[in-house]
């Protein structure tokens, strides 16, 4: 039915095209060229006959060619950058000179489906110019973001390469299950962050939702729309640019063999006891051991042009990373054509096309699970062997060592992933009579994963596996996008409407394969089985994937003073929602008032020369959960533990028996399940002083997110182990986004600071309906997920609960160290505790001693602010870009702290600042508590939890301010470049993550989103650790500083 | 021309990507939709193996149920706790957050929901699918479904029905919360208990159910170790025992003694029947068995995503043997040596020998490498001569021998012998069993665990990765031998009580089971081997004695415990865990597990249903 009538329709507006070139009546033809202050021709200026919709651009040469009617008196020339210029028509030709402007109002902001000037827009759209994040030494786009964007939270702590894209938050946390900002690629959606930094133009950010609402269902995490670059310029231009950086871990220290034995010798006493040969022990230093320097290096290479009816940008690039971890790097290259053809004054296609390869060695290995540092390790055990083998705990001194050689662990497998991307799309516009555009734009994405895995055979000494394995994974994935937009655009007299209706599909396909043969034949990555092999496969084929959208936008204004805009959106989503819930309509309005525009302003505050206030109203969709969670059905069985831990879904009845599979019914059904709403309220004023050397926007936003996602965790009596999805509670979030600028030229001096913060509060409200208390999340354990090795086993260390922020830490609160025997001996509610151990908060309504009713909330990791500096100077030939971010106001939990002051376990070591505990040695009170004691019956480990249990000891100030990036820059002159036939040249030096200021103890304060077994378990949301922020876990990337020097060349 | 090409192209694409229907209901394209599955018996069947392989769970008999929380809980593992919950059960003081009770409560029901779907699916195969002939089929497949939710629900009640021993027909207080079919919606998963005669009534009717589907029923070939009539009844007989219905106990249990077709296997077979041997399984005596094979098919275990038939039990109860420099000090482990034997249970069985001393090796060779075979240090040889004494004299229990390694008298293979086939037993490789590795202890046993644990190939590097071999008896004839004697004393049957007892005794010893035998108790209250223990308790009550020596490890001792309310005595008599290092003391509330605060939080209906004390 809906094709039908779509076709109809297309014929129609095919049959009215016929007409369209018959209905043109023309005068008299005006031809001109137009140019910069330096006489440089301007290509894709904007050339308007004033009081028409009559306009042309002008091409490569900057000339154009425009019919206008007998009756036109002027011309307005206008182009991104410069200050728009009347011309008054005296005859046929024109030369325009356009003066460069300091106002970003005429900047064309993305804002979905179209395009407006920056100051026609009523939403929150954030700009960042492409130019300004060119050379940053990363491969994705939300790492370039960092710092630029109020409101927009960027934090990027792991220097991992090809690792984990950088955690996002667009005006703070809104749901349990917070959904990624949707990426927009020349209009294209795309599934993720996936683009060379150096082919981007413009971003543009939609923060609030009337300027997201277009997009719907997708944008509730906000919408990141990338505008790639085209061609200019008459002759083909070349740019080429390379840069190589030496990449720095930053590291947490460990004992080394001496400071070991002496630490040893008090909690393990028996080792060394009598021990008289030492000195022939291995030293290894296995931080170093397992990171080291490494490097970061990127080339580009693009030509860009065009002609009279044509631009095309050919693009490549190559980066490759090398991690600071052992064995472990990623190498990225690809290539992009953008290309428009203008076939005839009515109708435009083209397309973009791009392709990217990345390859990875990721980070494998039975037992090779990376951390911080390795405290799993003793300095005495040798990297080899005097046999050759991987070393293992020396003997003779009953050391009881379970875990592997890390580096034999890493050294022991080894494994290869390829990541393949095309993203492409063809789209058509066709001019339609009356003002309407028709454009249709398809869009394909194809993901292609695959990884070989192979797991050597290993021997540590206790920890051994004769056992070898080879994993191949093959992940596929196709999205399918259709859109037809059409787009009215007009102007009667001092009113304008623009109106966009749409209609988009969105399907997606996946197919993936994951098969694991033991035993093989080869220590390849080739499968060869062998008569002991076993081989184990699953995979999925599933085409269902389907959105199907209808939209509709105006956007009027009056003189562009008064604006008004409405949208509205229809989503549906067959494969998240059951029958009768899979449709969710979203709506949206906004209003503006270029108060400066005013007669009685002009007067009043001449030095204003723009003051424009706005306001929104808005409801955006999120539908952030796993397809078919609506439905329950039979499949295989995963125990207690969940998620795929099929290993139980077997069983026989007879020795060596056939396997029998099982299939049970694992989840129940919700086919209540709908959409979860954001409503969101934006009032924000803009303005520019002085023509634009100073310019501000500050924004204040309310956010509710209505029937959010909640997943109930199952009483276990009901025998299930997932959740069961349904829409509780409410989350409020609110707060101010602020940029600030100031810029400026003197002389040979030109200058441009710009501040960007955003102040963020969110608390979880309402969630009445559950009947669990609340949701706990959170560990510290030496490996993720494995609760029974590590630090404070069966502590959970974060809380949401109603009326609180998202997970805030949990766990005791610290008052102080006792200072004596006595004074511990005094305090009955704990009791065995010593000078030295930490006093906890004690409510006596929980019970005469300390116990768990004592935790509670003791910090909240979500910032209060987040801001960004960016600082561009340029003097002569020099140029100097600096960003500086930070967060203020966000409490951060210190697990690294936790293994490094005490050991977690026999077999593990600790770093140096452990021999300052109180009471170690001869240390008397120190500020740190004490870990243990010695009786004469031995040693008593920590009996207080002074290290077991979470406190606020852990819980420290997360503020800081970085030098994030600092790039210093020289151009050589265009004079004696043109001798050697290069238009222009630019060398520059970086530094990255170059210095930080915080009183933060652990390595670095910018720290994101901890394992979550929440989010294993399906309980919330995977794309952010929503309740894992700022939880320094030991099982973590460290950060890295990087320092690079790099060429630009035009020619 | 460009132009009227266009005009094609166009429409074209507009209509090769045009809109897709509007579907109503998706389904995914990896599970079984409701509406129409089962429709095959293999799929019926399908449906019934998770009710069985829940069994397997990490949480269960798959890895912690038995090493961690029961060994840990009856004393007979001793180890320094590995975590929170492992401590609170070596100190028998247990919090309701202890992940052992949660872990054990999930499983139940976990397999009782299982249970269901598959009696649910029965009824829609039935209803829509069945060909002729097949309601002896799907009634069979109830039946198994019946006798496996009746045992996860003997094991709930057991473990969480508040004190139930004391007045197991109380309608006043609180057994488990019963689930017969899937929960519906929201509202049907929040439920209280039943009271524990209720929840006994479940049981009973389980069973009872089971064994009239499972009648006659022989199982045979690779369908040998499914549940049978004679697995419902004696399970049922087990029920009543703990219900203290004696005299239903008593009849039903002697049906399974008379007629199941059961009988003691010899001494010889015994000795070899919990170490994995294939030729020892589903012997004789084995009413009730979850089959373990040594094949992991690549998992770590139970762990992973290869469905698989094992469990890794023994990682926990590796035994130790020495280093390979042959020193105690380095010894070696064949999987993750957390535990070794309580030291008290080596002396409750009646071994009297007292602690022995490291000598210097008069054999010693210093010009080749130490090795096992070249040892500095050994065992003094005196105490190595009367150990083998006190074995072939049997002054100690031989289940002792059965259930324990002794260090340096006994072996085992860390490294086997290339071409080693799990389930046989290897003829080389083998190295005198150690304490654990550490300066050496001279007040400790340490002896390591025998009983399920691995002896022929460490663990970790059993082919295709961690797996045990060793199968579980759910139940076998000597525990019904000693709940029908039990069934006799309560129902002042002393003369067949007595008789069962012995027979059970007589087998141990390697007595024919018949005839009386020189070891025969003269009555119930007979010193046991335990007396020479000073044990107030086992020392003269061969019932006890008995259960706790025949059964030994098996995850039976704690319902007995707390049947006869032995925490107490029991503290005494083993007075220590983390071997030695901290006093033992029993909090009375653990007769009854706390209902897990998962369970409370996320249920309003047993809010304020907790066991007292928590």
């Amino acid at each position: 039915m809906t094709k039908k009538r779509l076709l109809t329709s297309m014929l129609a507006c095919i049959c009215l095209l016929l007409f369209f070139q018959m209905a043109k009546a023309q005068n008299k033809v005006i031809t001109g060229v137009v140019t910069d202050d330096k006489g440089t021709p301007l290509a894709g200026a904007t050339v308007t006959v004033k009081g028409s919709v009559d306009a042309v651009n002008t091409d490569a040469a900057g000339k154009f060619t425009l019919s206008v009617a007998s009756s036109a008196t002027k011309l307005v020339i206008s182009f991104v950058g410069y200050e728009p210029q009347e011309v008054t028509l005296t005859g046929s030709t024109v030369t325009v000179g356009l003066v460069q402007t300091r106002s970003n109002l005429d900047e064309v902001v993305v804002v979905g489906y179209g395009t407006q000037k920056r100051k026609d827009v009523t939403g929150a759209v954030s700009s960042v110019k492409g130019a300004d994040i060119k050379q940053l030494p990363v491969t994705d786009v939300t790492a370039a973001l960092q710092g630029r964007a109020a409101g927009v939270e960027v934090i990027q702590n792991s220097a991992q390469p090809g690792g984990m894209a950088p955690t996002i938050i667009i005006r703070g946390l809104s749901s349990l299950h917070q959904p990624p900002p949707l990426y927009i690629v020349d209009g294209v959606r795309v599934p993720g962050d996936n683009i060379n930094i150096q082919d981007i133009a413009t971003i543009d950010i939609l923060k609030d939702a009337s300027a997201a609402a277009i997009y719907g269902s997708a944008a509730a995490g906000g919408v990141i729309l990338i505008t790639t670059k085209k061609g200019v310029g008459t002759k083909p231009q070349v740019n080429f640019n390379a840069r190589y950086g030496i990449t720095q871990p930053k590291l947490v220290p460990l004992l080394r063999k001496d400071d070991y034995i002496k630490l040893e010798n008090v909690i393990n006493p028996t080792y060394f006891a009598g021990a008289t040969k030492t000195d022939t022990l291995a030293d290894v230093d296995w931080v170093h051991a397992l990171y080291g320097n490494a490097y970061e290096t990127n080339y580009n290479l693009s030509v860009t042009g065009s002609g009279q009816n044509i631009n095309y940008l050919l693009s490549g690039f190559y980066n490759a990373q090398k991690g600071i971890f052992v064995r472990n790097y990623s190498n990225i290259g690809g290539i992009r054509v953008n290309t428009d053809y203008k076939l005839g004054n009515w109708i435009k296609i083209g397309e973009q096309l791009s392709l990217s390869q990345r390859k990875t060695e990721p980070l494998v290995g039975a037992e090779a699970q990376l951390h911080n540092a390795p405290f799993r390790t003793a300095p005495i055990i040798p990297i080899k062997n005097e046999d050759g083998n991987w070393g293992t705990v020396p003997p003779g001194y009953g050391i009881q060592f379970g875990g592997p050689n890390p580096l034999g662990a890493a050294y022991d497998a080894y494994a290869v992933d390829f990541q393949n991307n095309l993203q492409g799309n063809v789209y058509a516009e066709v001019k339609l009579p009356v003002h309407l555009t028709f454009r249709t734009t398809l869009g394909y994405s194809y993901y292609l994963e695959t990884e070989d895995y192979y797991q050597a055979p290993y021997d540590f000494g206790a920890d051994q596996s004769p056992t070898n394995s080879l994993n191949k994974l093959y992940n596929q994935s196709g999205q399918l996008l259709d859109n037809f937009v059409l787009t009215y655009d007009q102007q009667f007299g001092k009113h304008s409407i623009n109106a966009v209706a749409g209609y988009e599909q969105i399907t997606t396909k996946i197919d993936n394969l994951n098969t694991t043969v033991t035993y093989n034949g080869l220590p390849d990555y080739s499968i060869v089985t062998t008569s002991s092999s076993t081989t184990t496969a699953t995979g999925t084929y599933d085409p269902n994937g389907l959105i199907k959208s209808y939209f509709g936008r105006v956007n009027y204004n009056f003189d562009q003073r008064y604006y008004l805009s409405g949208s509205i959106r229809q989503d549906a989503n067959y494969t998240v929602f059951g029958p009768d819930k899979q449709k969710g309509v979203f709506t949206a309005a906004s209003a503006g008032w270029n108060i400066s525009d005013e007669n009685f302003f002009t007067g009043l505050l001449p030095v204003v020369s723009l003051l424009k206030l706005r306001g929104s109203y808005g409801t955006l969709g999120n539908s952030n959960v796993a397809p078919y969670t609506f439905a329950a059905f039979y499949g295989p069985y995963s125990g207690v533990a969940g998620f795929g831990n099929t290993s139980v879904n077997g069983a026989n009845f007879a020795p060596g028996a056939p396997l029998l599979i099982g299939t049970s019914i694992n989840t129940e059904a919700n086919p209540n399940l709908h959409w979860e709403t954001v409503k969101e309220t934006n009032i924000g004023i803009d303005g520019e002083l002085y023509k634009g050397k100073i310019y501000f926007s500050v924004e204040w936003y309310k956010k509710l997110t209505d029937n959010m996602l909640y997943a109930l965790p199952l009483p276990p009596n009901a025998g299930y182990s997932t959740p069961f999805f349904t829409n509780i509670g409410n989350v409020e979030g609110k707060g101010f986004d602020v940029l600030l600028g100031y810029k400026d030229r003197v002389g040979k001096f030109s200058y441009d600071v710009a501040v960007t913060a955003g102040f963020n509060t969110n608390k979880v409200t309402n969630l009445d309906g559950i009947a669990t208390d609340a949701l706990y999340d959170g560990q510290n354990y030496y490996n993720n997920g494995n609760a029974t090795y590590g630090a404070m086993q069966g502590h959970p260390l974060t809380i949401t609960e109603n009326g609180q922020p998202f997970g805030q830490f949990y766990g005791y609160k610290v008052l102080g160290l006792f200072k004596t025997d006595a004074q511990a001996a005094a305090a009955t509610d704990q009791p065995g505790a010593h000078a030295g151990d930490l006093i906890y908060y004690h409510n006596s309504k929980n019970g005469t001693v300390v116990n768990t009713a004592d935790e509670m909330p003791i910090g909240n990791p979500n910032p209060k602010l987040v801001y960004g500096i960016t600082i561009r100077l340029n003097y002569s030939n020099f140029d100097l870009m600096a960003l500086l971010n930070g967060v203020a106001g966000v409490k951060l939990f210190n697990g690294v702290k936790v293994y490094e002051q005490h050991a977690f376990e026999s077999d593990a070591n600790v770093s140096p600042i452990a021999l300052k505990d109180s009471y170690f040695g001869t240390n008397g009170l120190t500020n740190q508590p004490r870990m243990g004691y010695t009786t004469s019956t031995g040693y008593i480990d920590d009996p207080n939890g002074n290290y077991t249990n979470p406190s606020t000891y852990f819980v420290e100030s997360g503020s800081y301010i970085k030098l994030k990036n600092l790039q210093i820059g020289y151009s050589f002159s265009s004079a004696a470049m043109e001798r050697i036939k290069i238009r222009s040249a630019r060398i520059f030096v970086m530094g990255n993550n170059l210095l930080t200021i915080t009183k933060y103890s652990g390595l670095d304060p910018e720290v994101g989103s901890a394992y979550s077994q929440a989010a294993t378990s399906g309980y919330v949301g995977a794309s952010v650790g929503v309740t894992t922020r700022g939880l320094d876990a030991v099982s973590q990337y460290p950060q890295a500083r990087i320092y690079s020097a790099g060429i630009d060349v035009n020619f | 021309m460009l132009k009227k090409i266009l005009l094609f192209i166009l429409p074209a694409i507009i209509l090769a990507t045009g809109c897709s229907k509007s579907p109503s209901l998706v389904q995914p394209t990896n599970e079984y939709a409701l509406t129409n599955y089962p429709n095959t018996i293999a799929g019926l069947q399908s449906v019934l193996v998770p009710a069985y392989s829940a069994m397997r769970d990490a949480n269960l008999y798959g890895f912690e149920y038995l090493p961690e929380a029961m060994a840990s809980l009856t004393h007979t593992g001793d180890d320094n706790g590995y975590n929170a919950g492992w401590t609170e059960m070596l100190q028998t003081d247990i919090s309701s957050t202890n992940s052992y009770c949660l872990g054990a409560w999930q499983v139940c029901y976990a397999g009782i929901k299982n249970c269901n779907t598959v009696l649910q699916a029965s009824t829609v195969y039935m209803a829509n699918y069945a060909q002729p002939g097949d309601a002896a089929t799907v009634a069979l497949i109830n039946g198994q479904a019946y006798c496996l939710r009746g045992y996860y629900y003997l094991l709930l009640e057991s473990l969480f029905g508040e004190d139930n021993i004391v007045n197991p027909s109380a309608t006043d207080t609180l057994g488990i919360i019963i689930d017969t079919t899937l929960p519906t919606s929201l509202a049907t998963t929040q439920k209280g208990r039943s009271s524990i005669k209720n929840s006994w009534a479940q049981v009973v009717s389980d069973l009872t159910t089971a064994a009239t589907l499972l009648h006659g029923q022989v199982w045979t070939g690779n369908d040998e170790g499914r549940a049978s009539e004679w697995a419902a009844k004696g399970l049922l007989g087990k029920a009543y025992v703990y219900m203290k219905d004696f005299t239903d106990a008593k009849t039903t249990l002697l049906d399974v003694i008379t007629n199941s077709g059961k009988s003691l296997m010899s001494f010889a077979q015994y000795d070899q029947a919990f170490t994995g041997i294939t030729v020892n399984k589903y012997n004789s005596e084995s009413l009730f068995e979850l089959n373990i094979d040594p094949n992991s098919f690549g998992d770590y275990g139970v762990y992973g995503g290869a469905p698989n038939s094992t469990s890794i039990n023994g990682l926990i109860w590796s035994p130790w043997v020495l280093g390979s420099d042959g020193s105690e000090v380095d010894a070696a482990t064949l999987g993750y040596g957390n535990e070794t034997i309580h030291d008290a249970n080596i002396i409750r069985f009646g071994f009297t020998l007292g602690y022995y001393n490291l000598v210097a090796n008069p054999n010693y060779n210093s010009a080749k490498p130490a090795s096992p075979t070249n040892a500095a240090m050994i065992m003094d040889p005196v105490y190595h001569a009367n150990s083998l004494a006190a074995r072939t004299n049997q002054t100690a229990d031989p289940r002792l021998y059965v259930s324990c390694l002794q260090p340096w008298v006994d072996s085992a293979i860390n490294t086997p012998p290339a071409g080693y086939v799990p389930g046989t037993v290897p003829t080389t490789g083998y190295i005198p069993v150690s304490k654990q590795a550490g300066a050496f202890k001279s007040n400790q046993y340490q002896w390591s665990f025998r009983k399920y644990a691995p002896l022929y190939c460490n663990i970790n590097d059993v082919p295709g990765g961690q797996a045990d071999g060793a199968d579980i008896y759910l139940l076998r004839l000597a525990d019904v031998y000693l709940l029908y004697a039990e069934a006799c004393i309560n129902t002042n049957d002393n003369v067949d009580g007595l008789a069962y007892l012995n027979m059970v005794k007589r087998r141990a010893y390697g007595y024919p089971i018949a005839s009386p035998s020189p070891v025969d108790y003269a009555s119930l209250t007979s010193p046991t081997a335990a007396a020479a223990s000073g044990d107030p308790v086992l020392g003269n009550n061969p019932l006890y004695y008995e259960r706790w020596a025949e059964l030994f490890n098996e995850g039976t001792w704690w319902t007995d415990v707390c049947r006869w309310h032995l925490g107490v005595s029991e503290a005494a008599f083993y007075k220590t865990y983390n071997y030695g290092g901290n006093t033992l003391t029993f909090n009375p509330r653990c007769y009854a597990w706390p209902i897990p605060m998962t369970e409370i939080n996320a249920n309003a209906k047993v809010a304020n249903e907790q066991n007292p004390g928590y």
